[in-house]
């Protein structure tokens, strides 16, 4: 059959049209078929044993150098663990029992037959190792202060420890150090080898780091407790934007985003599951070193004047508890009592401030973009009611930590850790250090307060304990140089379908009974 | 033709550009708004009394930001520090490099040599990287902005100025001042330098319109001027924290800064247009960072 010219331009028309539409078709359908597949293979690896969380922190792989990092539980067994209850409730872990002696001069080990990572088995000679790293602060930030009450340590056997303790030490504090603590190998124990590469007996094993990038965790079949983790790999992905992490969340790209700030959590509550834990402590620090904060009254007139319940609700997005003496309310020395008797009160500061004699001016710095320059504009705000002016003086993080550490600053808002059982251990923060390195007294640290924290570390009864723990509160309240403002949980957005995601009291990211 | 009648063409071809005429009806609105602020914003900018993120209504027209401050009146308020940050930046950015293309467009030699490698070595760092490190080694501050911003402009203003200089001091009238015994200090300030103030002049609006962005991006960044002072940048980035509750919060802030860059980007097309008909003939474009 022949086609005249006109019909060959018609079909060839249709043609156009057919091929046209097929074309936008299979264009629109691609993505809404990989859409519907990737829920179960793709987009933030949503398999049944895998786990894709985001993050936008840096990590290394030393436990004794860093107090924040997310995924340190997850390759460490520690000598015990605690509960994410909040209660501090002791549960075995790398130390299947562990006896007092009667004169609480000494605790006895006896370690779980475990397996390392690498294969080898866990001794007694690891944890002996692993004390005398502890115990010196150059090598060991953050187990220094939790091993101090320590005198010595030997091994009698494979798997039993004997650690003899300065003085009579009450059992929290001991309790406290055995959860801090993680086994090492004695030979692997060491900065420069665990920067790169993690030596633990935890629950994961290092799959493949790539700095900045990606971290792969992969179950380690060995963990002592056999049923467990459930997840076979956890994947954590790094954002270098928190507002990139979140969108990453909302589209499917992870299942999980770690350590988000609270100004997410109205939008994703509806959506996501949120889990708070347990955080950390903003605190209004004043440095005693230099004026006008050397003068106590004037830091006790501007401990008066600052607004929990506003800050929380305002900079907060109602996320948090007030506090007041440095004490997260899980510790045993938390005294809402403070609250009552020293909470916001201008008309009581203003008294105060009158008093003090003290200057009517001060510059508090703070990192420029953070949270915490809400907080100080509202500080700032109800000082100026009384007439004392607060300039608040945003930096570049670096410059701020540096000029913090090097006490030149006035005044701040900053977060500190203080959640573990024992109240001596608040002396762990470079602002609340018992000795010559506290940055806000230098040498002039309150003969008090020192007494207060050593008491607070010795004392064995409970009568003994509630009374130390009062008076360290009374030292706290009357030196007022860390003022509490409020408690600041970390916060965490879930995909519905993963649970048991928990933090421990230090707020590393427990994987161990977490299902995707 | 005369200074006068060129001046008065210069003007005639200013005001015969509607878009330059509209630039500069919406900068003089705004500067007016901004001298007047006190007077004008309806409370005081840094009063927390307010229920915080309230939308737009009758008592907040624009709403209230998360503190509880009226949004118009940080807003207003915010505009006396962008215009004053960007003046003073075009200002300082004229004032050290107009005299130092001066010196090298009439000198030469030497004097050429040694100004245009210092023009040379601040070129070679971006603007915004120069400001960040000045703020950060002379803290957060409204002068420490004006200064950052202004340092950053001066090799525009410095290579303008050489390049018209170059081109005008071979003219007879320059020519005639020298034989007639004026210094060379005198003859630069006063028969050199009126000859070249037209691309100048489009250089400073360009700068001032560079310096508002440039100030808000340091202010979003969290280092221009301290809380509580309101800034147009400071009030984004507040706002990008809470776009889910008070979606209009970071709208208004937004479409002041647009406005103010495009008025001040309308006059100075306008200048550009008034000085390239009559005046010198050096242009602004090709002198400034990046060109070769």
């Amino acid at each position: 059959m022949s086609i005249s010219p006109r019909q060959s331009r018609l079909v060839s028309r249709r043609t156009l049209l057919r091929t046209g539409l097929a074309a936008t078709g299979a264009l629109a359908a691609a993505p809404l078929l990989s859409a519907c597949g990737s829920g179960a293979a793709t987009g933030g690896g949503s398999d049944a044993s895998k786990l894709t969380l985001g993050t936008t922190k840096i990590m290394q792989f030393d436990p004794y150098l860093t107090n924040t990092d997310i995924h340190i539980h997850a390759f460490y067994t520690y000598l015990v663990d605690y509960p994410s209850d909040g209660t501090y409730q002791a549960v075995p872990a790398g130390a299947e029992k562990w006896e007092f002696a009667a004169d609480h001069k000494s605790v006895t080990l006896t370690l779980r037959a475990a397996k390392y990572h690498s294969g080898a088995a866990v001794s007694a000679a690891d944890v002996v190792a692993g004390i005398k790293r502890a115990q010196n602060p150059d090598a060991a930030f953050t187990l220094a202060q939790p091993s101090a009450f320590i005198d010595s340590a030997t091994a009698d056997g494979d798997r039993t420890v004997r650690v003899t303790f300065k003085a009579p030490t009450p059992e929290a504090l001991v309790i406290d150090w055995m959860f801090a603590f993680p086994l090492i190998p004695a030979d692997k124990n060491d900065p420069k080898q665990l920067e790169h590469q993690p030596a633990g007996s935890g629950p994961f094993r290092l799959g493949e780091f790539r700095r900045n990038q990606r971290l792969k965790l992969t179950k380690n079949p060995d963990f002592y407790d056999a049923a467990k983790p459930y997840l076979d790999e956890v994947e954590y992905r790094f954002f270098t934007d928190e507002d990139a992490l979140v969108a990453a969340l909302e589209s499917g790209s992870v299942d999980g985003a770690a350590y988000i700030g609270f100004r997410h959590s109205e939008r994703l509550k509806s959506r996501f599951t949120l889990v708070q834990g347990g955080g950390r402590m903003s605190l209004f620090f004043m440095n005693a070193t230099i004026a006008p904060f050397d003068n106590k009254l004037l830091r006790q007139a501007l401990a008066r004047a600052i607004d929990r319940e506003r800050i929380i609700k305002q900079v907060n997005f109602g996320i948090g508890a007030p506090i007041y003496t440095a004490f997260m309310p899980s510790s045993p020395a938390f005294d809402g009592a403070y609250l009552d008797a020293h909470g916001f009160d201008l008309d009581a500061a203003a008294a105060l401030l009158e008093k003090s004699g003290g200057a009517r001016a001060a510059t508090a710095g703070v990192t420029s973009g953070s949270p915490s320059v809400e907080a100080l504009q509202i500080i700032q705000a109800d000082l100026k009611k009384i007439g004392f002016e607060l300039e608040i003086a945003p930096q570049e993080e670096a410059a701020y930590l540096e000029a913090l550490f090097a006490s030149k600053l006035q005044c701040t808002v900053a977060a500190q850790p203080n959640n573990l059982q024992s109240p001596s251990l608040i002396a762990r923060g470079r602002q609340m250090l018992p000795g010559k390195e506290n940055t806000t007294f230098r040498e002039k640290v309150p003969p008090a307060y020192v007494e207060a924290v050593a008491a607070a570390g010795s004392a064995l009864t409970p009568q003994d304990q509630q009374a130390a723990y009062a008076e360290l509160n009374k030292v706290l309240a009357e030196e007022s140089w860390a003022i509490g403002i409020s408690t600041q949980p970390s916060l965490f957005a879930l995909d519905k379908r993963v649970t048991g995601l928990d933090t421990d009291p230090r707020d590393f990211v427990t994987l161990t009974d977490t299902k995707a | 033709m005369s200074a006068p009648r060129r001046r008065l063409a210069a003007v005639r071809r200013f005001a015969g550009s509607r878009s330059a005429v509209v630039g500069a009806v919406g900068l003089g609105a705004l500067v007016l708004v901004a001298v007047l602020a006190p007077i004008v914003a309806p409370f005081d900018p840094a009063a927390q009394g307010g229920e915080p993120l309230l939308g737009p209504s009758g008592a907040h027209l624009l709403g209230t930001d998360q503190l509880g401050r009226d949004i118009v009146s940080r807003m207003i308020h915010g505009a006396r520090g962008s215009l004053i940050v960007a003046a003073g930046a075009a200002l300082v950015g004229a004032g050290v490099g107009v005299p130092l293309g001066l010196v090298a467009g009439y000198l030469g030699r030497w004097a050429d040599t040694i100004a245009m490698r210092v023009v040379d070595l601040l070129l070679a760092v971006p603007g915004i990287l120069l400001a960040l490190v000045i703020i950060a080694v002379l803290g957060p501050g409204r002068v420490n902005l004006i200064l950052a911003i202004g340092i950053g402009a001066v090799p525009e203003f410095a290579r303008l100025t050489r390049v018209a200089t170059l081109e005008v001091r071979e003219r007879d009238f320059v020519l005639a001042a020298k034989g007639m015994g004026a210094s060379t200090a005198d003859t630069m300030a006063r028969t050199v330098l009126p000859n070249v103030l037209g691309p100048i002049m489009v250089q400073f609006v360009i700068t001032a319109s560079t310096a508002v962005v440039v100030e808000a991006g340091l202010s979003f960044l969290g280092l221009g001027t301290p809380p509580p002072a309101p800034s147009w940048g400071g009030m984004l980035q507040d706002a990008r924290s809470y776009l889910y509750q008070s979606p209009t919060y970071g709208l208004f802030p937004g479409i002041c800064l647009a406005a103010t860059v495009f008025f001040l980007e309308r006059i100075g097309r306008g200048l550009q247009l008034a000085v390239g008909g009559g005046g010198s003939r050096a242009g602004v474009r090709g002198v400034g960072r990046g060109a070769v």
